[in-house]
């Protein structure tokens, strides 16, 4: 990966990923839902600023999700669009835990008259190939 | 003669044969080459452009954008006799390679429009702002065209570093570098002068090295020669500065931190020996910004040869050349070449109508852009210079919304300046980015307060760019994960019938300019190669 090269040193928790960093491991606590794993949350925080809030995106650079076949359909390829990136859309496999991933992409599969299956982290870590960033591991960073 | 002096004399002999036989066979660009091959250090394998000899037959040239890979490539094509259009849809030359000053204007998509209102003499650069001394293509255009540069302070022992994640007294409080790495070298030397000298390294090595080790680590980690134990250095600072007569005098020594407190801190993870190979301390800026290089280059193209704000809409191709429809203010147009480089960031031509492959296509969704923040804020006063002698330099932080303040380079002990309060990556960057640009100000000039106690006061205005929502960029530079360098990125090395990519994704030194110039100085080598052959 030799974008995320400098400061390999650089240890940056992301507020997010700390704040998360009880709760990831424990699935089997039953403990009150973690307002940093609250879908909406997430989506606000990691992808809004692109697809915007109302999930209708900006033509002709943010594809809109509401109402979106590729969304509503197997949440295999959603989850590896989240996870690789593609063009404009970033990767966030580097940055956001399986449960952070699965609380955003079921926001966009439950908002907006989006009627599709949630999903859980345990698919997204099927499918994620490598590590998941750990909740309390150190950030690498990208500068330039 | 002794043996090793002999065993040099011929080394040296043989790669001298070596670099002669080079530079006769492919000019000082391939001798310089074989220089670096043989560690001599010259960083890119490019020293000089490509030499184009010959005239083709076929020789129209449409080159999309004009940033700093479409420049370079108009440039050295035009220099070889080439008939070259440039397309562009941005209403000036350099594409990344921006500078914020007064009247510059900015829309991000879904954003409002930002009017930079920097005093006059005041800037930001909020693409490219520096420039490694190994980036041999940045600095052959600085130096052909004659751009002035200064030096831009990559790694200042003075500034601070701030983390607040950690426990114990340092965490939340600014502590200089220059402190953190004098006791974590002096404490890190200290352990193992002490364990060498109980006998840890005997099996390692032999009396007569281990006397020299522990020399090594006296000087390296400021020992103390009698105990070998660390406590202090003068490189830390002092805690009031040596000066004349007896008060002060000789000052008063400074006291190192505690290993315990260094640790429990995380300051460690900014200690290193060398720097990365794109992160030395040597870097440069151009006087007066960034977009200086662009325009130098801009300059020394035909008038008229850049068709600003003219947008690339649909590219088409035929055995025997290209179409490209273009579009401005409202009236299309196609323009016809032989051949078409083109340097469109991947993030936006995957969402043109390009005809390209679908092998290519393929390979160009695999490429992900990375999202970046930059905010540039004017301070009324160069606090960081007159109250706490930081001359330039990053403030690195462990709150990944800010990550990495920087005091300007430029403008030395002047009355103003105008300082880079975050530069934040990844999802951080698409978090901040959906602030309004009075939010992304407030938050940044809140953080740089825990920091400096005149931040605040002295703040006067902001520009800040989300390169993730910039049109005609869509991503700060392209991200290629190694599955997709070892599958995707080679297809996209090689031309699309008479369509070359370049660009800073196409090179090993991505989200770099010379990334960008190298890659545009190979396509224009390969397509010259190929239109010489007919
Ligand atoms: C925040 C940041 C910091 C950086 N820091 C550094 C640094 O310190 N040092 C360094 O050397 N590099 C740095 N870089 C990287 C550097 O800016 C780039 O690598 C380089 O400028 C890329 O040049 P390029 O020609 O490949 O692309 P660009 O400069 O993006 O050029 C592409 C051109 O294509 C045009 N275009 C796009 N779509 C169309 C269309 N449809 N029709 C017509 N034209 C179109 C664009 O307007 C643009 O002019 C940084 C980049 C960023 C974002
Ligand atoms: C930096 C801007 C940006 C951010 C942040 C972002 N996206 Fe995207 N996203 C894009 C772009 C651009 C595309 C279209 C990519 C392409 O060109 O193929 C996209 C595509 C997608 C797609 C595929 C849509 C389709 O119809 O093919 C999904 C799903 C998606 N994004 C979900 C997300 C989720 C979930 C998040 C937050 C975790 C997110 N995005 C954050 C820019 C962004």
């Amino acid at each position: 990966m030799r974008a995320l090269r400098f400061l390999t040193c650089l240890p940056l928790l992301t507020a997010a990923i700390a704040a998360v960093a009880q709760t990831t491991h424990a699935p089997t606590v039953a403990a009150a839902p973690d307002p940093a794993l609250d879908p909406t949350r997430v989506f606000s925080e990691n992808c809004a600023a692109c697809h915007q809030e109302d999930g209708k995106g900006i033509e002709g650079a943010f594809p809109a999700l509401a109402g979106d076949k590729f969304v509503l359909a197997g949440p295999e390829q959603v989850i590896h669009v989240v996870l690789e990136g593609r063009g404009g859309m970033p990767t966030f496999k580097a940055d956001l835990t399986d449960a952070q991933i699965a609380a955003a992409i079921t926001h966009i599969r439950t908002s907006w008259g989006n009627s599709a299956a949630p999903v859980a982290p345990e698919t997204v870590a099927a499918i994620r190939t490598g590590e998941a960033p750990k909740p309390d591991a150190t950030k690498i960073i990208s500068a330039h | 003669m002794g043996k090793t002096e002999m065993g040099m004399a011929t080394g040296s002999l043989t790669r001298r044969y070596f670099l002669e036989k080079l530079g006769r066979m492919g000019g000082t660009a391939m001798l310089l080459a074989g220089m670096d091959a043989l560690g001599f250090g010259i960083g890119s394998a490019l020293a000089a452009p490509p030499k184009l000899e010959g005239k083709p037959k076929k020789n129209k040239v449409v080159v999309l954008g004009a940033g700093n890979a479409g420049l370079a490539s108009a440039y050295e094509l035009t220099q070889a006799g080439y008939d070259v259009t440039v397309i562009e849809a941005r209403s000036f030359a350099g594409g990344r390679a921006q500078t914020a000053r007064k009247g510059f204007s900015l829309t991000e998509l879904g954003g409002t429009t930002q009017t930079c209102d920097f005093d006059e003499g005041l800037y930001i650069n909020h693409g490219p702002w520096r420039i490694p001394y190994h980036h041999h293509t940045t600095l052959h255009y600085t130096r052909k065209f004659g751009v002035p540069l200064e030096l831009f302070n990559n790694d200042n022992d003075a500034s601070f570093l701030y983390f607040e994640k950690g426990k114990g007294p340092l965490a939340g409080k600014p502590v200089r570098k220059r402190e953190a790495v004098a006791d974590m070298l002096g404490y890190s030397s200290e352990i193992l002068a002490k364990l060498s000298q109980q006998g840890a390294l005997d099996s390692r090595m032999g009396a007569e090295d281990k006397e020299k080790f522990l020399e090594f680590l006296v000087e390296f980690g400021a020992l103390s020669k009698k105990d070998l134990s660390y406590t202090g250095t003068p490189g830390r600072g002092f805690i009031v500065d040596p000066g004349a007569g007896t008060n002060p005098g000789p000052g008063t020594p400074s006291v190192p931190h505690k290993l315990d407190d260094l640790l429990d801190s995380g300051l460690w993870h900014m200690v290193h020996g060398i720097s990365e190979w794109d992160q030395q301390r040597t870097m440069f800026q151009p006087v007066q910004g960034m977009e200086q290089i662009p325009k130098a280059i801009a300059r020394h193209l035909p008038d008229g040869m850049i068709r600003f704000s003219t947008e690339v809409q649909r590219i088409r191709q035929s055995p025997k050349g290209v179409i490209v429809e273009v579009v401005r203010d409202g009236q299309p147009e196609t323009i016809k070449a032989d051949w078409c480089i083109c340097t469109i960031p991947l993030s936006v031509l995957k969402t043109i109508d390009h005809g390209l492959s679908p092998a290519f296509a393929a390979a160009m969704a695999k490429c992900a852009y990375a999202p970046v923040g930059k905010i540039g804020l004017q301070m009324k006063r160069r606090f960081w210079e007159e109250d706490h002698s930081i001359y330039g330099g990053h403030v690195f932080c462990d709150n990944p919304d800010i990550n990495n303040i920087a005091l300007p380079s430029t403008g030395w002990q002047g009355q103003k300046g105008v300082l880079l309060g975050y530069y934040n990556f990844g999802p951080n960057a698409a978090k901040v980015s959906g602030k309004s640009p009075a939010d992304r100000a407030a938050m940044a000039v809140d953080y740089g307060q825990k920091i400096f106690p005149a931040y605040k006061e002295s703040y006067e205005t902001s520009f800040s760019v989300a390169w993730h929502r910039v049109k005609y960029n869509l991503g700060g530079w392209g991200m290629w994960s190694d599955d997709a360098r070892a599958t995707a990125y080679p297809v996209l090395t090689e031309p699309d019938g008479r369509i070359y990519l370049a660009g800073e994704h196409m090179s090993y030194i991505g989200g770099w300019q010379a990334g960008a110039f190298e890659s545009a100085w190979q396509q224009v080598e390969r397509l010259h190669a190929r239109a010489m052959k007919g």
